[in-house]
C-alpha cells in the first residue's frame, strides 16, 4: 500500500511538472527555450544561450567599424555583433528540468523568464548604463579622465538585450553600445608599446628576462593595460606609467620582435561588471622591438693541441640552434664544440650563431706549429703568393709552442686604444683576475703580457704575450727574443693574468 | 568741422575704452544649442561689466545681462567688499552641470580690496537652465578641484563631492561678501563652533627661561548665536575680508552616508587682522539642496601639531 502511494505521488508530481513546463512554453507571459546535453550544467548553459538568442534577435545586427591608425594607415576592423549569447545577465532567469523521453539520451532543461522580469531587468540595466554615461559627461565637462566611465557604461549595455539610448547634449544615440565600443577601441589603437630596457630578472636571472615597458599614447590613469604574449605564456598588467613584463625566454639575437595582445579595462571594477569584462575584452594585437644587446653575450675559447684546436663557444642569455665555425671563407664545422685541424685554419677563425650576421665573433689566429710543418707551411704560402704578412723567421718557428689562447678570452687582440685597454684592466682588477703596472712591481715579469702604447695617439701598437724565451706579438704575428731593444719610445703596461 | 572732429574722437575714445574692457566668452563644450548661445552672451556681458566698473571705480550696472534678484544682491555685496576684473580678452571654458544648475569655473579674476591690496582668484559663475545668472563666487584652484573630483568613483559620490566643493566655494565667498544671512542658514541651530586660542604659558624657573615661554592651544566652544554675533562685529570693524581655502580633504562618515568631514587650511585676511589655521567642518547632506554645518572647528596652524588636528573621527554622531 505504501509503495503504491509512493508511486502514485511520483506519477502525480511528474504530471504536474509536465503541465508546469508546458504551461510556461505555451504562455504569452513567458519567454522560454530548451536544450539537451550530457550534463545538467551544459544543458542549462545551452538553454540559457538559446533563450538569450531568442530575446536578442532584434539587436543581433552586426556592424563593421574601421579605425585608421596614424601614419601607417593600418586598419583595424571589428565586428560589433551582439555578444549577448554568453554574456547577457538576466535577473529572474529560471530553469526546469524536463522529464526524459523514450530513446532520448542526456538531460533536457527549459530556461525561461517572465516578460515582466525581463522588462524590470532591462529597465534596471538601462538606468545603470545612463548613470555611467552621466558620470562620463560630468567628468568630461570638468576635464578629468572619463574612460573608466565609458568602459563601465559599455559593459553595462550587456546587462540588457535591448538597445540603450542616450541624449548627449542635442544629439541622441539610439544604441550607445557600438558608440562606446568605438571610443574604447579608438583609444586603444593610439597606444604604442615601447620597451625601454631589457635585463635579467632580479630574482630569477637564469630563467627569466624583465622587459621595462612604457605605453606611448595612453593618457587615462584609471585604466589598466594588460599585455598578453601567448607564444611566451607571459602576461603584464600595467598602469599608465607602464610596468615590468617578465618572460621566460632566451633571445635568438640582439633584437627580438615581441608580439601579443594589448587589452584595456577600468581599474576597480567589481561584481557583474568584473565578470563581464573577462568575456568582453577590448583588445588589439600589438608588437614591440626589444633590444637584447644589453644582456646577451657571445664569444669563444680556443684550446690548442698539437695538430688541431678545440673551439668552445662562451655564451650567455642567448638561445642558439646553429653554430658555424669558419675560416678562409670556408665553413669548417657546425658542431657546437668543434675540433678543427690546424691545416684548415687561416689567419682568423669566425663563429657565427643562428645564421645571424649580427651574431659573429672573429678572432685572429697566431698559434705556433712544429718546425717541419712550419717550413712546409711557409713554402706553401710563398708559392701561393697570397701572403699578407711576412713569413715568420725560422728562428721563431723553432721555438716551443705554448698555449697562448687560454688568455684569448680576455680579448686582448681586439684592443686598439688605451681607453679600451684601461676598461679591460679595471675589470680584471675588480674581478680579481689580474693586475697591471710597471715591470718592477712583478716578481715574474716573464708571466706578463705587455701592452705598448704610442704616447701621442694613445694607440696600442704592440701586444706581447708572456714567454720566457721570446714574446709573441699579436699585432704583427712575430716573436721577439729581445723586444726591449727592438721597441723603443713606447709606454709599456705589464699585465699578469691569473 | 571742429565739433564733428571732436565728436568723432570722443566716440573713438569710448569705443577704445569699451574694447579694452570687453571680454568675449565662449563655451568649449558648445553643442550649438540656443542655451549655450545664451550662456556665452550673458557671461560675456557680465565679465565686460565687471571690467568696466573696475576701470571706472564705480558700482555695477545690471541692465546688460540676465540675473536673478538674489544674485544681484549677492554680487553687489561681494563687489562692495572686493572689486575684480577679468584680464582675458577672450575666454573659453566648459559648462558644467550640477543638479538643476550650471556653472562655469576657472575664470581668472584680478582682485583689489578696499585697502588697495591686489591678488588673484578663480571665479565661478552659476546660472540656471535659461542661462540666467544665479551667483558669482570665488572658487577652489582648478587643479585641486579636478584632483578632488577625480576621487569620485561612482555618480553618487561624484555628485556629492561636487556639492561639497560648491558649498565650500559659496561658504568661503560668504565671508568675502560679509553675508551673515547665508552663514546663518548654513550653520545648524545646534551647531558647535570650536575656536582654538593660543595661550602663552610661562614656566617656573630662572628669568631667562621664563622669557622663552611656550605656546599651547586652548579650545573654546561657542554656540551658533555667539559665533555669528562675534562675526557680525568682525564684519563691521573690517572694510574688507578675504578668506581662502587650501589643502582640502573630504572624508565620508563610515556608517552615515549623509555626513561628511572636510578638513582644510584657511587663510583669513581682513583690514585689521590675518591668520592661518586648520579648519574642520562637519557637513550634513541629508537635504542635498541645503547642506548644514554641525561643527566648525578652527585651530591655529603654527601651534597645532598634526596629530591634534580635529577630524571627523573625533565626534560621535547622535541624530
Amino acid at each position: 500500500m505504501k509503495q503504491l502511494t509512493i508511486v502514485f505521488l511520483f506519477f502525480t508530481l511528474m504530471v504536474s511538472a509536465q503541465k508546469s513546463y508546458k504551461e510556461i512554453q505555451n504562455s504569452e507571459f513567458y519567454i522560454s527555450a530548451s536544450a539537451t546535453s550530457t550534463t545538467d550544467e551544459e544543458a542549462q548553459s545551452i538553454a540559457r544561450n538559446m533563450l538569450i538568442k531568442q530575446i536578442s534577435s532584434v539587436v543581433s545586427s552586426s556592424s563593421t567599424m574601421t579605425i585608421t591608425a596614424g601614419n601607417n594607415s593600418s586598419e583595424q576592423k571589428f565586428d560589433n555583433v551582439s555578444k549577448s549569447n554568453s554574456t547577457l545577465q538576466l535577473e529572474g532567469l529560471k530553469f526546469i528540468k524536463l522529464p526524459a523521453f523514450k530513446n532520448e539520451k542526456g538531460v533536457t532543461y527549459l530556461a525561461y523568464i517572465s516578460k515582466e522580469d525581463l522588462k524590470l531587468s532591462a529597465a534596471a540595466a538601462a538606468i545603470e548604463v545612463r548613470s555611467h554615461l552621466e558620470l562620463m559627461e560630468q567628468q568630461q565637462s570638468i576635464g578629468i579622465n572619463h574612460l573608466a566611465s565609458v568602459y563601465s557604461a559599455y559593459l553595462s549595455t550587456y546587462l540588457t538585450p535591448y538597445p540603450v539610448g542616450y541624449k548627449f547634449g542635442v544629439d541622441s544615440i539610439a544604441n550607445v553600445q557600438p558608440y562606446l565600443e568605438g571610443i574604447l577601441r579608438d583609444y586603444l589603437v593610439k597606444i604604442q608599446l615601447e620597451c625601454t630596457l631589457v635585463e635579467e630578472h632580479p630574482i630569477y636571472p637564469k630563467d627569466q628576462l624583465r622587459f621595462h615597458m612604457t605605453l606611448k599614447g595612453a593618457s587615462d590613469e584609471n585604466m589598466q593595460y594588460v599585455f598578453s604574449c601567448p607564444s611566451h605564456n607571459a602576461l603584464a598588467e600595467m598602469k599608465l606609467n607602464g610596468g615590468a613584463f617578465d618572460v621566460m625566454m632566451r633571445p635568438n639575437g640582439p633584437h627580438e620582435l615581441m608580439k601579443g595582445v594589448l587589452s584595456i579595462r577600468a581599474i576597480g571594477l567589481n561584481g557583474k561588471l568584473k565578470d563581464l569584462s573577462k568575456s568582453l575584452p577590448i583588445e588589439q594585437e600589438k608588437e614591440f622591438n626589444a633590444d637584447m644587446s644589453n644582456i646577451i653575450h657571445y664569444d669563444f675559447e680556443i684550446k690548442e693541441e698539437e695538430n688541431y684546436v678545440q673551439v668552445i663557444p662562451v655564451t650567455k642569455n642567448i638561445s642558439i640552434n646553429v653554430f658555424e665555425w669558419s675560416s678562409n671563407n670556408r665553413v669548417l664545422s657546425t658542431e657546437q664544440i668543434a675540433k678543427i685541424s690546424k691545416d684548415d685554419l687561416g689567419k682568423t677563425l669566425t663563429l657565427k650563431l643562428n645564421n645571424n650576421d649580427a651574431l659573429q665573433r672573429t678572432k685572429p689566429l697566431a698559434f705556433k706549429v712544429s718546425s717541419q710543418k712550419a717550413e712546409n707551411k711557409a713554402e706553401k704560402v710563398v708559392s701561393q703568393q697570397d701572403v699578407v704578412t711576412q713569413v715568420q723567421p725560422i728562428e721563431t718557428a723553432k721555438e716551443t709552442t705554448k698555449s697562448l689562447y687560454e688568455k684569448e678570452s680576455y680579448g686582448f687582440n681586439e684592443l686598439k686604444s688605451f681607453a679600451q685597454l684601461e676598461k679591460v684592466l679595471l675589470e680584471l682588477k675588480e674581478s680579481g683576475k689580474g693586475i697591471y703596472g710597471k715591470k718592477t712591481i712583478f716578481l715574474k715579469p716573464s708571466k706578463c703580457w705587455i701592452f705598448m702604447i704610442e704616447p701621442t695617439s694613445k694607440e696600442i701598437v704592440h701586444i706581447l704575450s708572456p714567454d720566457e724565451n721570446g714574446r709573441f706579438n699579436l699585432k704583427d704575428n712575430k716573436t721577439y727574443s729581445d723586444f726591449e731593444s727592438t721597441f723603443k719610445g713606447f709606454i709599456s703596461i705589464w699585465v699578469e693574468v691569473y | 568741422m571742429g565739433r564733428s572732429l571732436l565728436n568723432f574722437l570722443f566716440l573713438l575714445f569710448i569705443h577704445n575704452a569699451y574694447a579694452q574692457t570687453r571680454c568675449e566668452f565662449s563655451v568649449s563644450n558648445n553643442n550649438s544649442s540656443a542655451f549655450h548661445g545664451s550662456v556665452e552672451k550673458n557671461i560675456s556681458a557680465i565679465l565686460t561689466e565687471f571690467n568696466a566698473a573696475y576701470a571706472e571705480n564705480r558700482a555695477l550696472e545690471f541692465s546688460k545681462f540676465s540675473l536673478s534678484e538674489s544674485a544681484k544682491l549677492r554680487i553687489e555685496a561681494l563687489w562692495n567688499n572686493t572689486h575684480f576684473y577679468c584680464n582675458e580678452v577672450s575666454l573659453s571654458e566648459n559648462v558644467i552641470k550640477q543638479g538643476d544648475a550650471y556653472q562655469v569655473r576657472n575664470i581668472p579674476f584680478f582682485i583689489r580690496d578696499s585697502e588697495g591690496k591686489t591678488g588673484k582668484e578663480e571665479g565661478i559663475i552659476i546660472f540656471d537652465g535659461n542661462a540666467r545668472i544665479e551667483d558669482v563666487y570665488f572658487g577652489i584652484e582648478s587643479q585641486k578641484y579636478k584632483s578632488l573630483m577625480s576621487e569620485g568613483t561612482n555618480l553618487t559620490d561624484f555628485k556629492r563631492r561636487q556639492i561639497i566643493l560648491d558649498f565650500l566655494d559659496n561658504f568661503r565667498t560668504a565671508y568675502n561678501r560679509k553675508d551673515l544671512d547665508m552663514l546663518d542658514k548654513t550653520f545648524s541651530d545646534n551647531a558647535l563652533i570650536i575656536v582654538g586660542k593660543t595661550i602663552s604659558e610661562k614656566k617656573d624657573g630662572p628669568d631667562m627661561m621664563n622669557s622663552l615661554g611656550s605656546m599651547r592651544v586652548e579650545l573654546i566652544q561657542y554656540n551658533k548665536q555667539q559665533y555669528l554675533s562675534n562675526l557680525k562685529n568682525t564684519f563691521l570693524k573690517n572694510s574688507f575680508i578675504d578668506v581662502s581655502f587650501d589643502e582640502i580633504e573630504i572624508v565620508k562618515h563610515g556608517s552615515r552616508d549623509e555626513i561628511y568631514g572636510v578638513n582644510l587650511r584657511q587663510s583669513w585676511r581682513s583690514s585689521s587682522y590675518k591668520d592661518e589655521g586648520y579648519l574642520f567642518l562637519m557637513i550634513d547632506f541629508e537635504d542635498e539642496s541645503h547642506p548644514v554645518v554641525h561643527v566648525r572647528a578652527w585651530q591655529p596652524t603654527k601651534e597645532t601639531p598634526t596629530e591634534s588636528i580635529i577630524e571627523l573621527g573625533d565626534f560621535d554622531i547622535v541624530k
